[in-house]
C-alpha cells in the first residue's frame, strides 16, 4: 500500500471494477433510505401543513429566511468546493485534495455557526415549544404553530445531525489526505463521503423551500 | 478418512475436511474481530438464541398468567411481559433470524463468491445488533416498557410511565443493524454473482434473501423514523402526534406500519426460500415452476409495500383508504399462494425421503397455509372489525411467525447443519422434534383462533371465566412447544462433539455450497464450482 | 462512475453558479404573490437543483443504470407513503 503505484482491490473482490462498482451501489442503498427518513418527515409535515395552513405559515413567515439563504449559500459553496475535492481526489493530487477538503470542512462548521446563531434567536424569540422558558410565541394558533415549530427542528436539528457526522468524516479524510498513506484509500472513501455531502446538500435545499420559503408574503 | 459411514450419507468419500473455516483462527479475537461472513453467521445464531430465551421467558409470563381468568399475575407485569414478547421476538429473533445466520453463511458460497460485499459492515450489523439487544436488557432492568411492541401513541409519548426512550432506543439500533445487512446482501447479489450465473439461475434462496434486503433498506428507515419521533417527544417533549398540538396519534401508526407491514415479509421470505431448496432436496425432484417462484418473492416484497393501512381499520383511517388496502391485502396474498401450490407439485412424482428438514417443511406449509387462509378474514373489512384486537389476530400471525418462520429457520437449521459444522445431527430425534413442534404449536395456537372468535381480547391480563378451558389447553400446549425448542438445542449442540462427520454432500442435493466440503474452507471454495442443472 | 468518466473543473463552476442562480430565483418567488404557482416554483426549482446536484455533483449522468434505478428507488418507494397517506387523508370525513 502506501504510495504504490497499483492499487489493489481487496480480497473478497475479483477487480477493481467489481470493488468501486459495488461501493458506489452501496452508498447509493444507503441514500435511499435516508431519502425515505427525511422523506417521511416531509409528507408528514406537508399533511399538518394542509391541515393546519394559517398556524402554519404565519409560523414560517417568523423564520429567520435571510439569515438561512446565506446560510444556503455557504452550504452550496461547500458541495462545490466538495466537489472539486472528489474531482481532484481521482487524479490523486493530494495538495488541491488537501484544499478543497479543508475548505469544505471550514465550511460545513461556518453553517453550523450560523445554525446555532438562529437556534439562539429562535430561543429568544420564544419560538422552542420543547424548552422551559423557551415558548412565548405570540403569532395566532400557538399550539398548532408548535406543532410546526416541532417540524422546524425536527428537519434542521436532524439535518444538523448529518452535517455533525458529515464534518467529522471528512476531518478524518483531512488527517489521512495529510499523510497520503494510502492514497487510493483516500481517494475511495472521499467518493461515498462526498456523495453522502451532496445528499446533505440536496436535503438542505428542501428544507429551505419548504419550512423557509414557501410561506413567505409570495407563498401559499 | 475411514469414517465407514461416508458412504451411507453421499456421493463422496470425503467426509469433515479439517481445512475449514472454523480451524483458520481460534481464540474470541478471531471470532469478535472476523471478517468471514461464515463467523459472522454464528455469532449472530449465538446472540439470537440468548434473545430468543429473553422472548420465551415472557412467553412463558404470558401463558401462565393465562391459566386462570383473573390473571395469575400483577396486570403491570403482564403488559410488560407481552411487550417485551413482541419488541424480542419481532426485532430481535424474527428479522434477523434466517438472513443474518443462513443467509450470512451460505448467500456468498451460493453465488460462488468469497465474501459478501461489505465483511466490515457485516461484523458491524452483528455489533449493532448487540447493542441493541443490550439496550433491551437495559429496558428490563429499568423496569420494563408497557406500551406493546407496537408503541402507539399518545401512550407511549405521553402516558406510559415505563422505560420507553430506552425501549425505542434499541429498536432503532437494531433496525440500523437490519438496514446494513440488507444493503449488503443487495449488493452481493447484484455485484458478486459467479461469472455466467444469471439471475434466473439462482438457487430460489438467493432470490428470497434479495427480496428480503430489498425491504429491510427500503422499510426500515420509517420504521426508525417512527422510533427517533417517539424517542424525542420522552427525552426532549418534541411532540408531533400530541392531539393537544392538533397531532394526529394515527399518524404514528401510519408510519409504524409502514414498516412493520413489510416487516412480515422480511420474516417469512426467508423462510420461503429454505423451502425451495429443502422440498426439491428430498423430493428429489426438480423445483416446479422456478420463475414463478422467484417473479412471486419479487411480488411479495412489492406489494408488502402497499397493504400497509389493513392495521388500521378500526382508527380513523378513512374508509376509502381502508378498501383500497383490502383490496391490495387480499392481492399480495396469490403470489405466496402460488408458492405454496408450486411446493406442492414438486413433491409429485418425486422419490421423497423424509428426514427433518422436510417434515419441518411440512409443518411449514400446513401451519403457513392455515396463518395465511386466516389473514384474509383479517384484511376483509366488515369481519376485521369483529376480530380486531382479539386472539384471533394473535392466532393468526403466530401460525404465520412460529408455525410458517421458525419452521422454515429449524429446516434449514437441520439441512445445512452438516455443511456448517461438518457433523450430522441426530435424526431420530430431529424427527420426534420436529413432530412434537407442529404437535405442541397446534395445541398452543388453534384454540385461540377460537377465542378469539368468542371474543377474547388480545393484551388484557384477565378474561371471563367461559373462556378458561381453552385458554389452560392452549398453555399446555405452550409447554410442548417449549420442549420441542429445547429438543434441538440439545441434540444440535451435542452434535457438535459428537455428531457422525459429515460428507461434502450428505443429502445429494443441488447447489454450490454442496460442491465444497463441510465445513467450507475459509475462502469457501478449493476448486470453482460448477453449475449443474439449469439453476441452482 | 466506474468507467472514469466524470464533470470537469468548468462543469462543476457551471453547475455551481446555476445552483446559486436557482437559489436567487427561488427567494425571488416567494417574494411575490402568484397564487398557488409561487410554492409550486419553490419546490420545483427545489427539485431541478436537486437533478443538479445528483447528476453532475454526485456522478448521475455517468453512472450505471443500476445506479440510477438505485437513486431513483427511494423516491419512488417514497411515492407509495405518499399517495397512501394522502389516500387516507384527503377522503377522510367524506361521506
Amino acid at each position: 500500500m502506501g504510495n504504490a503505484e497499483i492499487e489493489v482491490p481487496f480480497e473478497h473482490f475479483e477487480s477493481l471494477e467489481q470493488q468501486r462498482d459495488a461501493a458506489r451501489v452501496g452508498i447509493w442503498l444507503f441514500l435511499a433510505t435516508e431519502t425515505l427518513l427525511f422523506g417521511a418527515i416531509f409528507t408528514s409535515f406537508g399533511l399538518y401543513h394542509r391541515l393546519f395552513p394559517d398556524a402554519f405559515s404565519a409560523a414560517s413567515r417568523s423564520l429567520a429566511w435571510e439569515l438561512e439563504a446565506w446560510n444556503t449559500v455557504v452550504l452550496l459553496s461547500s458541495g462545490f468546493t466538495m466537489a472539486l475535492c472528489d474531482h481532484y481526489a481521482a487524479e490523486l493530487k493530494r495538495g488541491k485534495v488537501i484544499l478543497t477538503l479543508g475548505l469544505t470542512i471550514l465550511l460545513g462548521l461556518t453553517f453550523l455557526v450560523l445554525k446555532g446563531v438562529e437556534y439562539r434567536g429562535d430561543y429568544v424569540d420564544g419560538q422552542v415549544p420543547f424548552l422551559p422558558g423557551g415558548w412565548h410565541y405570540s403569532g395566532p394558533d400557538p399550539s398548532h404553530a408548535a406543532l410546526f415549530f416541532n417540524f422546524y427542528f425536527l428537519l434542521t436539528g436532524l439535518h444538523a445531525a448529518h452535517m455533525v457526522i458529515g464534518i467529522s468524516l471528512l476531518s478524518i479524510l483531512f488527517v489521512r489526505a495529510i499523510r497520503w498513506r494510502s492514497q487510493f484509500r483516500v481517494r475511495s472513501m472521499l467518493v461515498g463521503v462526498g456523495l453522502f455531502w451532496a445528499f446533505i446538500d440536496v436535503v438542505w435545499l428542501f428544507i429551505y423551500s419548504s419550512l423557509y420559503l414557501i410561506n413567505r408574503p409570495g407563498g401559499a | 478418512m475411514t469414517n465407514a459411514t461416508a458412504t451411507d450419507l453421499g456421493r463422496t468419500d470425503r467426509v469433515y475436511s479439517e481445512d475449514n473455516y472454523l480451524h483458520a483462527g481460534y481464540g474470541l479475537r478471531s471470532w469478535l474481530l472476523t471478517r468471514d461472513h461464515k463467523r459472522v453467521a454464528w455469532l449472530y445464531l449465538v446472540s439470537l438464541t440468548v434473545l430468543f430465551v429473553v422472548g420465551s421467558i415472557s412467553a412463558a409470563l404470558i401463558r401462565f398468567d393465562l391459566l386462570s381468568p383473573d390473571g395469575l399475575i400483577d396486570a403491570s407485569v403482564y403488559n410488560r411481559a407481552f411487550t417485551v414478547h413482541g419488541i424480542v421476538m419481532v426485532f430481535f429473533f424474527l428479522v434477523p433470524s434466517i438472513p443474518t445466520t443462513f443467509g450470512n453463511f451460505l448467500l456468498p458460497l451460493m453465488i460462488g463468491a468469497r465474501d459478501v460485499a461489505f465483511p466490515r459492515i457485516n461484523l458491524f450489523s452483528w455489533y449493532l445488533y448487540t447493542a441493541g439487544g443490550i439496550f433491551v436488557v437495559i429496558t428490563l432492568l429499568a423496569g420494563g416498557v408497557d406500551t406493546g411492541w407496537t408503541f402507539y401513541t399518545p401512550y407511549s409519548t405521553v402516558y406510559s410511565n415505563s422505560a420507553v426512550a430506552f425501549a425505542v432506543l434499541a429498536v432503532f439500533t437494531v433496525g440500523f443493524s437490519s438496514i446494513l445487512t440488507g444493503l449488503n446482501f443487495m449488493v452481493t447479489v447484484h455485484k458478486m454473482r459467479a461469472p455466467g450465473l444469471t439471475w434466473f439461475r439462482l438457487p430460489l434462496f438467493v432470490w428470497s434473501i434479495y427480496g428480503t434486503s430489498f425491504v429491510q433498506v427500503l422499510a426500515t428507515p420509517v420504521l426508525g423514523l417512527a422510533m427517533l419521533l417517539v424517542f424525542l417527544d420522552r427525552f426532549l417533549g418534541l411532540a408531533v402526534f400530541n392531539p393537544d398540538l392538533g397531532g394526529d396519534p394515527v399518524l404514528f401508526q401510519h408510519l409504524f406500519w409502514f414498516y412493520s407491514h413489510p416487516a412480515v415479509y422480511i420474516m417469512i421470505l426467508p423462510s420461503m426460500g429454505v423451502m425451495s431448496m429443502v422440498i426439491p432436496a428430498y423430493a428429489h425432484n426438480r423445483i416446479f415452476g422456478y420463475k414463478f417462484i422467484a417473479m412471486s418473492t419479487l411480488a411479495i416484497s412489492f406489494i408488502g409495500f402497499l397493504v400497509w393501512g389493513h392495521h388500521l381499520f378500526v382508527t380513523s383511517q378513512s374508509v376509502y383508504a381502508g378498501i383500497t388496502f383490502s383490496l391490495l391485502s387480499f392481492l399480495v396474498s396469490v403470489p405466496s399462494a402460488v408458492k405454496v401450490f408450486n411446493w406442492t407439485a414438486t413433491l409429485y412424482k418425486g422419490q421423497v425421503t423424509y428426514e427433518a428438514p422436510l417434515l419441518y417443511a411440512f409443518a411449514f406449509i400446513g401451519l403457513f397455509l392455515i396463518g395465511g387462509l386466516t389473514g384474509l378474514f383479517l384484511a376483509t373489512l366488515s369481519t376485521d372489525i369483529q376480530l380486531h384486537a382479539t386472539y384471533f389476530v394473535i392466532a393468526h400471525f403466530h401460525y404465520i411467525m412460529v408455525g410458517g418462520a421458525i419452521s422454515g429457520f429449524l429446516a434449514a437449521a437441520h439441512f445445512w447443519w452438516p455443511k456448517m459444522t461438518g457433523r450430522m445431527y441426530p435424526e431420530i430425534w430431529a424427527r420426534f422434534a420436529a413432530i412434537l413442534l407442529f404437535v405442541g404449536f397446534n395445541i398452543t395456537f388453534f384454540p385461540q383462533f377460537l377465542l378469539g372468535l368468542e371474543g377474547m381480547p388480545r393484551r388484557y391480563a384477565t378474561y371471563p371465566a367461559e373462556f378458561q378451558p381453552l385458554n389452560v389447553l392452549s398453555s399446555a400446549g405452550a409447554v410442548v412447544l417449549g420442549i420441542g425448542y429445547l429438543l434441538p438445542l440439545g441434540y444440535l449442540l451435542w452434535s457438535l462433539r459428537y455428531g457422525q462427520k459429515a460428507p461434502d454432500n450428505p443429502w445429494d442435493a443441488k447447489g454450490f455450497e454442496w460442491q465444497t466440503t463441510s465445513p467450507p474452507p475459509l475462502h469457501n471454495f478449493h476448486r470453482k464450482p460448477e453449475l449443474e442443472g439449469e439453476h441452482g | 462512475m466506474a468507467t472514469g468518466e466524470r464533470a470537469s473543473v468548468g462543469g462543476l463552476i457551471v453547475v455551481y453558479v446555476l445552483l446559486l442562480v436557482l437559489l436567487a430565483g427561488s427567494i425571488g418567488l416567494s417574494h411575490v404573490d402568484l397564487g398557488l404557482v409561487s410554492p409550486l416554483g419553490i419546490l420545483g426549482i427545489a427539485g431541478l437543483q436537486a437533478a443538479l446536484i445528483m447528476a453532475v455533483y454526485m456522478g448521475l449522468r455517468w453512472s450505471s443504470p443500476l445506479v440510477r434505478v438505485v437513486a431513483i428507488g427511494g423516491v419512488f418507494f417514497l411515492s407509495f407513503l405518499v399517495v397512501l397517506l394522502l389516500a387516507d387523508y384527503l377522503t377522510r370525513g367524506m361521506a
